[in-house]
């Protein structure tokens, strides 16, 4: 959803974020639902701006989430408060599941196909009873082989279905059973949130979804930094398809992220696993060894990633344009092969055993912003070379000369052999290119000025030293130097300080026809026989012709205008506002109602229309159905009434049989650090958590006496993630000046801490000292009969810039969530004392 | 003297009289003409002396807020929300309010630096020798430590020696040439940003 | 070789061989353990190979044994062990041609 359709919802839930806080202009558009008539929700460990201005507050204990809305799961279908004539048409709640299925309340919280040798699971007793279900997101299946092949069972025939909902093992009534006991004494109990505060909320949500009313979550990283953090986030899925909030005005899930482009970046991937926008990065071990294999096994049957040859054949002729041939596998096997995980946790330790031995740091500061920084820095110092690209000294770059370790007294800087270099950067205003925002808008920016003296943008940089690295290689006559040889590497340069043409690189990343150099006017143009190049199918149609940028589009809908806003800018995919909005109309293709309608079937005309771009196949009817005696693939396979165009058969899955590591249902498991045991199954934590216990990196044991509080980590307005570009800026770093630790006024009595005394943190990872804020923000939680102290910290402070302290993130572990190995900052144990730390420095920055 | 008394209390009548609180405090409205005075007529938009103007998208959150951006002789002298986006509507949050004050900060750095191991401080380089070292280490790391088959044979052409970090704070055709030149040129499959956190 | 370098890979092998014995589900401390020996066995290599101006023989194959090690310390799912496992003949036999 655009994040303006905010605005259109009935209910908003605020969860996992402080959004008044860390996203305020993306805040107005719930003050303006409130406005408008719609109940407002934060569910958040504190009581912050966020919930100050919302209807209602729900405290509960951090990492509880999956109680929380499992409880909501358990309310909506016992009260039978779902949206039945959506659900029943678009997700798969009828579809029936392998006999062999068993739910963690028959395995005491495992999900049947563990191998606790492994420890992963075999997800063949998920699948639908007689199919192979492919995944449709490459993330899932770097970690897991694709069924590409087998998934041919897709195009057989439907998935096994009861409609009457009565079969065991249809998926409504699995969740039945899966949530049957969270009920809302043990979300109160595992929570923390006194009962009628959550009842409160299950019945605001299920009084206003449905034909006339929808309501939307919104969420940050308070939900994806924990080990089951995708689970956290499927439940709210399961609850807005259950409630028929998908694809409709003011219905959704709201992902609020934190970088300018880190959309941006997550589809044209600066992420080692996948290729642009969401081809998998090959596998070694996977069937990848040729490009037919490849392809065999990455393209699904059924549904539109069958489209998949097309997008990969572009991408490489995109990439080694006139020596990608069909005779050489179009050049895929310069595309170097995975054989573990790389992303950046893994990294890290890798960079501290001295795997890497060059490293670049491009508008990244991992000494403050990732975890276990202590280690980190560890890592940077076995470096050979380094190079960092900011606008400002950043704590990764000096590391070796003012860094926890030199601080401490445990290194000095004459003994750190890393070559270190600083490249100034280039900031929007001074740089032309695109961003895209966290509802998929790519925005174009003008170079307005001039960098300065030596900065330059992150395209230059890249574009000049891939020019170098080709003269370098230039000579080679190696096989393994063919790769940066065939690499195409010509784009334009403008001005004295020669700086590429970002809207060339633009029009490569949308695509052109090979014979002409013509710009492709969409994905759907894109052909597999190597006539087509496309950096990146999805965002087809950012640059339809020559002069024709529409990232640069700005022309907003008049007031009293759809309110689609489709003259501004550009969304991927085809400029479509409202992702899966086929479901905004009924099966047969009419508005659910007057007041929530966004597309319809005309059948006047013979196609779908409304207020956004149809998110369907224009002339498909809502009465198409497939021939299946034909056996019949890809789109061929999807009906007229099926929205989920990206899923095997078009229905969102409630339960998820394929991708997913750590089970097809989200199930309650408590954080890798938690002061009590799980109060559902003797499983305590995610079986599949990404752990990596080493020295410098130990975990903190269950209810472990000498680290009793409940932790969080948290942002504040002023100041920014690593924080270098508003730690240099004057008023925003004297807004904020000086870290802190939050505290309820009951804990900071029991350690005799005074309001702006000094504290001092610590865990088994390292020690930080802050200043006491103490509180009413935050109160004692109930948990298990149990009283439970939560506390909070900011973790955007450093050694750098106007506003500085300790670097919060010293106290965490490297430890990750089962599928996207996101590490995990928001439920963790501590210890909190009076005082300062040992050690102590002097200094302005001590106080 | 007397004179000189009649001159102050001339210039003091003048200032009564163009001092806005007075006619304020007498029921004039402060948002329009009470607010006025010779010093008010004097200010000038700091807009006027602006050459160029054009639209940019604040630097910092994912929400994308739109920025008009006022620059003289190539140097920003103004930053405000674009009142056209139906994203922010010219508003801007406090970070993003203080943009110009990034961009201009005394703390940024404006010349390459680099610290040669074992060094204890930093030294000015020219960025032409800077980026061609640079490309020298990293063609050195990549030959050393790249790997075209597994010891059964399997092909993987990848290196694991070199990795690179960063992205969410840079535009889509930068990260595009990074996965492009690391990934699909060199063999780097160590390729991570913000993304993932 | 430099003798140092034999050291580190038989202290590499051993660590091997103790994730071989333990197949454990998750990075053990053997793999962390083997993953620094090859890298110093690979650094000392290099070191060598840069005095004599010539790519340093056995290099190859080291990475290759090193890219394997990364399978068995970061498994994308499970871990391949008929891959690790062939990745430790390799490292004996390096060691045994460096004598």
């Amino acid at each position: 959803m655009a994040l303006w359709d905010l605005a259109n919802s009935d209910w908003v839930i605020t969860m996992g974020s402080n959004m008044a806080e860390n996203h305020p202009i993306a805040f107005r558009f719930l003050v303006e639902a409130k406005r408008r008539g719609a109940t407002l929700v934060h569910v958040d460990p504190r009581y912050t701006r966020t919930g100050a201005n919302c209807d209602i507050h729900a405290p509960i204990r951090s990492g509880s989430d999956i109680a929380f809305l499992g409880g909501m799961i358990h309310y909506i279908l016992e009260g039978d408060h779902w949206f039945r004539d959506f659900a029943l048409a678009y997700t798969n709640i009828a579809h029936i599941i392998e006999d062999a299925y068993a739910d963690p309340e028959q395995g005491d919280g495992v999900f049947s196909g563990f191998d606790p040798q492994q420890g992963d699971y075999s997800e063949e007793s998920w699948q639908y009873k007689g199919k192979i279900v492919p995944s449709p997101i490459a993330e899932h299946r770097v970690q897991g082989e694709q069924k590409g092949a087998q998934s041919e069972s897709m195009a057989e025939g439907p998935p096994p279905q009861d409609p009457t909902l009565q079969h065991p093992n249809c998926v409504y009534q699995i969740m039945r059973r899966h949530y049957a006991r969270y009920t809302p004494e043990m979300v109160e109990q595992v929570t923390g949130c006194p009962r009628e505060t959550f009842l409160s909320i299950c019945e605001l949500v299920a009084q206003n979804s449905g034909r006339d009313r929808t309501g939307a979550f919104a969420y940050a990283v308070g939900w994806t930094h924990h080990t089951y953090g995708v689970q956290i986030i499927r439940a709210a899925t399961i609850v807005q398809s259950l409630l028929g909030n998908v694809g409709r005005p003011g219905g959704g899930i709201m992902a609020l992220r934190g970088h300018t482009s880190i959309q941006g970046s997550t589809d044209i991937p600066t992420l080692y696993n996948m290729l642009p926008t969401y081809l998998p990065q090959p596998n070694a071990f996977h069937d990848h060894a040729t490009l037919d294999r490849y392809i065999a096994s990455e393209t699904p049957a059924t549904g539109w990633w069958h489209n998949f040859p097309k997008y990969i054949v572009s991408l490489l002729k995109a990439w080694y344009g006139e020596n990608a041939t069909a005779a050489n596998e179009w050049g895929y096997q310069h595309i170097p092969k995975l054989t573990g995980d790389v992303s950046q946790l893994p990294m890290t330790l890798a960079m501290s055993n001295g795997v890497v031995k060059g490293q670049f740091f491009i508008g990244q500061n991992p000494v403050v912003g990732a975890v276990n920084t202590a280690l980190v820095e560890k890592g940077l110092a076995r470096l050979e070379w380094m190079v960092v690209r900011d606008i400002a000294m950043t704590e990764t770059a000096n590391f070796w000369q003012k860094g926890n370790r030199i601080q401490r007294g445990e290194a000095r800087p004459e003994e750190i052999g890393t070559e270190v270099f600083f490249f100034p950067a280039a900031l929007a205003a001074e740089k032309g290119g695109t961003v895209t925002n966290t509802s998929r808008l790519v925005q174009w920016h003008d170079a307005v000025c001039e960098p300065p003296g030596s900065s330059r943008s992150d395209l230059w940089f890249i574009y000049h030293l891939g020019r170098r690295l080709k003269q370098l290689y230039a000579g080679s006559t190696a096989p393994r130097d063919r790769a940066i040889q065939a690499l195409t590497w010509d784009y334009p340069m403008m001005g004295d300080k020669q700086e590429p043409d970002a809207e060339a690189v633009l029009q490569e990343i949308n695509g052109y026809t090979v014979a002409d150099r013509k710009l492709v006017p969409n994905y759907q143009a894109l052909k597999d026989d190597g006539s087509t190049a496309c950096g990146g199918w999805m965002y087809s149609g950012v640059f339809p012709k020559e002069g024709q940028n529409q990232a640069r589009s700005r022309r907003p809908d008049k007031p009293g205008g759809p309110g689609s806003h489709l003259g501004w800018a550009f969304a991927w995919p085809s400029n479509r506002r409202t992702l899966y909005n086929r479901a905004s109309a009924d099966p047969e293709g009419r508005p659910w109602s007057e007041r929530k309608k966004m597309i319809w079937w005309d059948e006047g005309q013979g196609k779908w229309t409304g207020l956004d771009v149809p998110d369907f196949e224009p002339e498909k009817r809502p009465d198409y159905r497939p021939d299946w005696s034909k056996n019949p693939h890809g789109m061929e396979a999807l009906g007229g009434a099926d929205p989920f165009i990206m899923e095997p058969d078009g229905q969102s899955m409630l339960f998820v049989p394929s991708g997913l590591k750590d089970g097809p249902l989200p199930t309650y498991y408590e954080p890798l650090e938690s002061p009590v045991r799980n109060p559902f199954y003797r499983q305590q934590a995610n079986p599949t958590a990404k752990i990596w216990e080493q020295p410098g990196n130990e975990l903190h044991g269950i209810g472990d006496p000498r680290f009793p509080y409940v932790l969080t980590t948290f942002r504040l307005t002023e100041l920014h993630c690593g924080g270098v570009m508003s730690r240099i800026a004057p008023h925003t770093a004297e807004l904020q000046p000086e870290a802190f630790v939050e505290l309820p006024p009951e804990l900071a009595r029991e350690l005799g801490i005074e309001h702006l005394g000094w504290t001092t943190l610590s865990t088994l990872r390292g020690e930080v000292e802050m200043r006491a804020m103490v509180t009413e923000r935050l109160t004692p939680f109930e948990i298990n009969g149990r009283r439970v102290y939560q506390i909070g910290v900011p973790w955007v402070y450093g050694w750098e810039g106007y506003a500085r302290g300790d670097v919060a993130n010293v106290l965490l572990a490297i430890t990750g969530d089962a599928n996207t190995s996101i590490h995990t900052t928001k439920a963790l144990t501590c210890n909190l004392r009076a005082g300062r730390r040992a050690g102590t420095r002097s200094g302005p920055d001590a106080g | 003297m007397a004179k000189l008394r009649r001159g102050m209390a001339g210039r003091g009548a003048r200032f009564l009289k163009d001092w806005s609180l007075p006619r304020q405090l007498a029921g004039e409205s402060p948002m329009s003409t009470a607010a006025r005075s010779t010093t008010s007529e004097n200010l000038r938009p700091r807009l006027e002396q602006a050459d160029r103007v054009g639209t940019s998208i604040c630097p910092f959150c994912a929400v994308g807020c739109s920025q008009l951006v006022y620059a003289k002789n190539g140097k920003p002298i103004h930053i405000e929300g674009d009142p056209r986006s139906p994203v922010n509507q010219g508003t801007l949050c406090p970070k993003g309010a203080g943009t110009l004050g990034v961009l201009l900060s005394p703390q940024r750095i404006n010349k390459v630096l680099y610290r040669a191991p074992h060094a204890t401080e930093w030294e000015e380089r020219p960025l032409d020798w800077a980026m061609e070292r640079v490309a020298q280490l990293t063609k050195q790391a990549r030959d050393e430590t790249f790997v075209e088959r597994l010891p059964d044979g399997k092909v993987v052409n990848h290196t694991i020696g070199i990795g690179s970090l960063g992205g969410a704070t840079l535009d889509n055709e930068e990260n595009y040439l990074i996965k492009k030149l690391f990934n699909g040129g060199l063999g780097m499959v160590t390729i991570e940003n913000q993304a993932r956190i | 070789m430099p003798v140092s370098a034999r050291a580190e890979g038989e202290a590499a092998l051993a660590a091997l061989d103790r994730a071989l014995a333990q197949k454990p589900k998750r990075d053990g401390h053997a793999f962390a353990e083997m993953t620094e020996h090859l890298c110093t066995m690979r650094d000392l290599l290099i070191g060598h190979g840069r005095e004599r101006g010539g790519p340093p023989p056995l290099l190859e194959r080291l990475n290759s044994v090193i890219s394997t090690a990364l399978a068995g310390h970061f498994p994308l799912g499970s871990t391949p062990w008929s891959e690790v496992e062939h990745a430790r003949g390799v490292l004996q036999r390096l060691i045994e041609e460096a004598d």
